[in-house]
């Protein structure tokens, strides 16, 4: 069943479509917010905000439009606000340490995985939060420069300026960890 | 060592006992916001603010319009008759202090022996030293 399907049965009153919506975007909201908070916690608690909002206001949904763009929009604005809150709250010495809590193991099977992703949360916390976000769309998720343009309403000469310097800066930081990072070249 | 490329790393799958988590809190999450329809985290403070403020505002009308009422009906059940005026502050109020030396010399000299019996009885017949002190000063 299709995207559009979906909502049209959730907007008719049926929660299990929404439940079918939401699995399938469960792996895309949880890794964009992970590459750009940085850590699992504040990933799983933007996955529940993305949803929780998904849930209210998928009434609002230009459905002309693609699904995955918005729930990126949303995953996008929620993930800054955490960043924000989560550095004034440090500045005011009252942030939660749960940074330094290891992630559970229950989230990835594999070992050889979580201690890579460990290497990359860090490496992209080294690089300024929006520079995170258009470098994750483009190279994890392959988006168009058109796309994240639409995403995060930035030009899309914008977009390009902070995707070289995410990935000069991620190259640069990556090569001694022996991890190749190669452009993406699809327009 | 095996050289990884970054772009390998977006294949990495959640597992199945994690989404089926997300989804039981997140289903939690909604019933519970279904529930309690006021109490939803955005509107949590502003509703707490409002209705702390609309009872403070009802106690204290309550509470002041008590209070006025107790002190009307304090006031119209006293008994007027027993209270009395206190003239002396006009005496006082003769050269704007307590010099009473004038009010004394306008005095004749019924009203004198008057007042120094009065006062005779008020210091307890221990008098004598004011009359003395008075008299020389007036003379009398």
């Amino acid at each position: 069943m299709s995207d559009k399907e979906l909502i049209a049965k959730f907007l008719q009153g049926d929660d299990n479509a929404f439940n079918q919506l939401a699995k399938r975007y469960i792996d895309k909201i949880y890794w964009h917010a992970r590459r750009i908070v940085g850590n699992h916690y504040d990933a799983d608690e933007i996955v529940q905000q993305v949803l929780v909002t998904m849930y209210n206001k998928l009434n609002t949904f230009n459905r002309e439009s693609a699904l995955y763009t918005w729930i990126f929009k949303i995953t996008y604005t929620r993930s800054l606000n955490l960043l924000k809150s989560s550095s004034i709250k440090k500045f005011f010495g009252i942030d939660n340490e749960h940074n330094n809590i290891p992630n559970e193991y229950s989230t990835i099977e594999n070992y050889e995985n979580k201690e890579m992703l460990e290497i990359i949360d860090k490496a992209l916390i080294k690089i300024p939060a929006k520079q995170r976000e258009v470098f994750s769309l483009r190279h994890f998720e392959e988006l168009s420069y058109k796309e994240i343009s639409e995403i995060t309403g930035k030009s899309i000469g914008s977009i390009k300026a902070n995707y070289f310097h995410a990935f000069n800066k991620l190259k640069e930081i990556l090569e001694d960890k022996d991890i190749e990072v190669t452009i993406n070249e699809k327009e | 060592m095996k050289k990884n490329n970054l772009k390998e790393l977006k294949n990495i799958n959640l597992t199945d006992y994690y989404r089926s988590d997300v989804m039981a809190r997140f289903n939690n999450r909604i019933k519970t916001s279904k529930s309690a329809l006021f109490l939803k985290p955005n509107f949590n403070l502003v509703f707490s603010v409002v209705i702390a403020f609309l009872f403070i505002m009802l106690f204290s009308s309550i509470n002041t319009k008590n209070i006025n009422l107790d002190i009307s009906k304090e006031l119209l059940s006293a008994d007027v008759s027993s209270e009395y005026l206190i003239d002396y502050v006009n005496a006082g109020n003769l050269h704007n202090n307590f010099d009473l030396s004038a009010y004394y010399e306008n005095l004749s000299e019924e009203e004198m022996v008057d007042i120094f019996l009065e006062m005779d009885t008020l210091f307890e017949n221990n008098s004598s030293y004011l009359i003395e002190n008075m008299a020389a000063n007036l003379e009398f």
